[in-house]
């Protein structure tokens, strides 16, 4: 077994030329640098969500009644005691049944018990269908709008009518129709305004994605340097034992491009002393023209590391094969933080010491 | 950290805002008071008077339907 031994013996070397190394190099996965605070926004926008609902579950409907409403006569129903709620408004809703191609004009009365108006609202309802034809094809539309809402507060504990008055009823050419409308009114105590709650978890649903985008872009930017080349290479100071170095390395090819390429990412210490030494493959997503032609290539990598302790670090950057390769993005951000555990490879430099 | 705790802040803000709104209900019509600016229309449907020294007087177009036309695909083609 020949293969195995070659494998075996890498292996051991490796182990060997890492413990000679004058670093400490570790590589684990760690919770460590989650940014937990990122998740609450979406849990808020959650909690508006299941709000809309309770929003539609918690008003109490006070009475429900069908109504057949001459023309230019006010219909009441009999006179209802409203006490003030803690939440909400009073809402009537209102809903006439109309024939097709009707139009109606309704006002929803509200009175005290003289049978003095309080308020009162008017809805135009109208329920049309037909066929439309447009460049040679045609179809059929129907629509309808039919619902009045009004919602009120301000009331002190009183018993006021309420009453639908029919002021027009017409046909679509404007002929006045003398039937009655069939009017379903609905009355709701502790009434939430959904549009505010519907408002709420839309912004806090926008927020909670804007904040889970920006984690990944978290951290001061130490470098960032893009060059028309296959190689970076540049000294910064950073690192410390709680600041997590976030390497996002982009790689941008021509048409020649391969599946994948190789990142071989060297870290050196103030003393030039190598302390890490990784080969990572890149696959490369490509883009093609219409005919399926190859047009161009890229590919990302993140990977992270814990430099300890602060001080003058460099980073070679070498992309191979190198034939293809456009251009070599190589971003370092500190103090950075992640949404998900992440393999950190943490490093300590002993020569400074 | 910065960026997410002041997202968290709007976040915050956003949905007790909305709920206080929502469950105050600003924009209804209030009765028996004179100014209505918050009065925010549900379903197109409008208040047809307004409150002139605690009364409530209509409209004075409020009589004159008859006139009123539909809205609709088909509507002023």
């Amino acid at each position: 077994m020949p293969a195995r031994w070659t494998s075996f013996l890498a292996s051991t070397l490796t182990v060997a030329l890492i413990a000679t190394m004058p670093s400490l190099y570790a590589k684990r996965t760690t919770f460590g640098f989650i940014d937990w605070l990122s998740y609450l926004p979406f849990f808020i926008a959650l909690g508006m969500l299941g709000a809309v609902t309770v929003g539609y579950l918690i008003s109490q409907i006070v009475l429900v009644r069908n109504l057949r409403v001459d023309p230019d006569t006010s219909v009441a129903i009999p006179p209802l005691r409203l006490v003030p709620q803690p939440i909400g408004a009073t809402r009537i809703t209102a809903s006439a049944e109309l024939g097709n191609n009707q139009w109606v004009a309704y006002e929803i009365q509200i009175k005290d018990q003289q049978g003095k108006m309080i308020a009162s609202a008017i809805k135009q309802g109208w329920k049309e269908s037909g066929t439309w034809y447009e460049d040679g094809e045609s179809g059929s539309w129907a629509e309808t709008d039919t619902q009045g809402v009004i919602d009120f507060r301000g009331i002190s504990s009183e018993t006021i009518i309420i009453a639908v008055d029919v002021l027009d009823y017409t046909d679509t050419a404007g002929a006045a129709l003398e039937q009655p409308v069939p009017i379903k009114l609905v009355i709701e105590t502790g009434v939430v305004d959904d549009r505010y709650l519907w408002a709420g978890a839309v912004g806090t649903a926008f927020f909670a994605a804007l904040t889970l985008i920006s984690v990944p872009h978290s951290g001061k930017k130490v470098l960032a340097k893009s060059i028309p080349d296959s190689e970076i290479s540049d000294r910064i100071t950073c690192g410390g034992v709680d600041q997590l170095l976030r390497v996002q390395i982009k790689v941008a090819a021509d048409s020649t491009a391969p599946d994948f390429v190789h990142a071989r990412l060297i870290i050196n210490d103030d003393q030039g002393e190598k302390l890490c030494d990784e080969r990572h493959r890149i696959n490369l997503g490509k883009l093609k023209n219409d005919n399926g032609k190859v047009r161009s290539a890229n590919g990302s990598l993140t990977c992270f590391f814990v430099l300890n302790p602060r001080g003058s670090y460099g980073f070679y950057l070498e992309i191979t094969p190198d034939a293809s390769i456009d251009r070599t993005t190589l971003t370092l951000r500190e103090g950075s933080r992640s949404l998900f555990p992440i393999p950190v490879t943490f490093l300590k430099s002993t020569s400074g010491s | 950290m910065m960026l997410t705790k002041f997202f968290l802040l709007i976040s915050i803000i956003l949905a007790v805002g909305s709920l206080y709104a929502g469950c105050t209900q600003p924009n209804a019509l209030v009765l028996r008071q004179e100014r209505q600016d918050q009065h925010w229309v549900r379903n197109g449907t409008t208040a047809s008077g307004r409150y002139t020294r605690g009364v409530w007087v209509a409209n004075s177009n409020r009589a004159s339907y008859g006139s009123f036309r539909g809205g609709g695909p088909g509507a002023g083609k």
